[in-house]
């Protein structure tokens, strides 16, 4: 049991150090001039990187079975769909504009001149 | 090794539970915070989209207080950690150490958020100030919530008020205190980059 616990620590510990280390990489990749959806990209997968370093190992969730397996799974099912319904709205053909017209702005709404950018 | 020692020392035997009813219960608790925190960040994600003109977190927040924060925070985790594997070994001493490092870590963020907030609220910048800042403030706000609401735990934990009960009990708390408290910097881990620095 005293070795067992001993090799945690030194699991927890490597955790630590490649959290820390993501968090410089993070910080320094965004003061790189990215492209926006680079930008994006990189900075959701290191934070997802980090995000599953703390639930795998500090939260224990290699060593989980079904019965967290399935909670977690369904919350991180609902937060995946969450996120992905305000995406498939923006990225759909007819809601893309980028430069609405100030009176558009004013309403804030950007369906009115959508229209415009339908092909 | 009985149902309850398994759970304890994480080995699983043949009929023994998968969970204790606290860590289940935990879990489920955490499922309800990710539907939260997943609606709030929804939110942000169209607003920001919506938003004819959205600054730059970096030009208008302070990133290397945030990242500072993200290391006190991460470390934080990692006592909380070192103080659930000491709970588990018996090891009195350590797990209150542990706990209090985490604990004067937590007022640590607290103070460094304070700060952070204390320079905003003299530039004049409130959460009716724009969307950007309503945003900002309810996610960091909410957060800090969070953050205060694990501290009074391991408070009540450092000040005795489990003592006395079953040592398994006891380790199982240690264990859901620690799920919740990870699950706070798995929180702010989002946060960061989303406000910060995008």
């Amino acid at each position: 049991m005293s070795k067992d616990a001993h090799d945690h620590t030194r699991v927890y510990l490597a955790v630590f150090a490649a959290l820390l280390v993501l968090t410089v990489v993070t910080v320094a990749v965004s003061r790189l001039d990215l492209t926006r959806p680079w930008a994006i990209g990189v900075g959701l997968a290191i934070a997802c990187l980090k995000g599953g370093l703390v639930a795998a190992y500090f939260m224990h969730l290699v060593s989980e079975r079904v019965t967290v397996y399935s909670i977690v799974g369904l919350a991180a099912a609902a937060f995946i769909a969450l996120l992905l319904l305000p995406w498939i709205d923006m990225t759909h053909p007819a809601a893309q504009s980028t430069e609405p017209p100030p009176a558009a702005v004013e309403s804030a709404g950007r369906h009115a001149e959508t229209a415009a950018h339908v092909p | 090794m009985s149902a309850e020692a398994a759970l304890t020392h994480g080995v699983y035997e043949p009929g023994a539970p998968e969970a204790t009813n606290g860590k289940l219960a935990m879990w489920l608790f955490l499922a309800s915070e990710i539907m939260l925190f997943g609606a709030l960040f929804s939110s942000y994600i169209i607003l920001r989209d919506a938003a004819p003109f959205w600054p730059k977190g970096w030009e208008v927040l302070n990133v290397p207080l945030a990242t500072l924060n993200t290391v006190v925070l991460i470390t934080s985790s990692m006592t909380m950690v070192l103080a659930y594997a000491a709970a588990q070994k018996g090891d009195e001493r350590r797990l209150n150490g542990f706990l209090w490092a985490t604990f004067l870590l937590a007022c640590c963020f607290l103070v460094i958020k304070a700060f952070e907030y204390g320079s905003k609220f003299q530039h004049h910048h409130f959460p009716s100030t724009s969307v950007f800042y309503a945003v900002y403030f309810t996610l960091t706000g909410l957060h800090g919530f969070h953050v205060i609401g694990g501290m009074a735990v391991m408070l009540f934990i450092l000040l005795g008020g489990q003592k006395g009960i079953p040592r398994p009990l006891f380790v199982s708390r240690i264990e859901c205190l620690g799920l919740y408290w990870h699950f706070v910097d798995l929180v702010w881990i989002f946060l960061f980059p989303s406000l910060y620095l995008l």
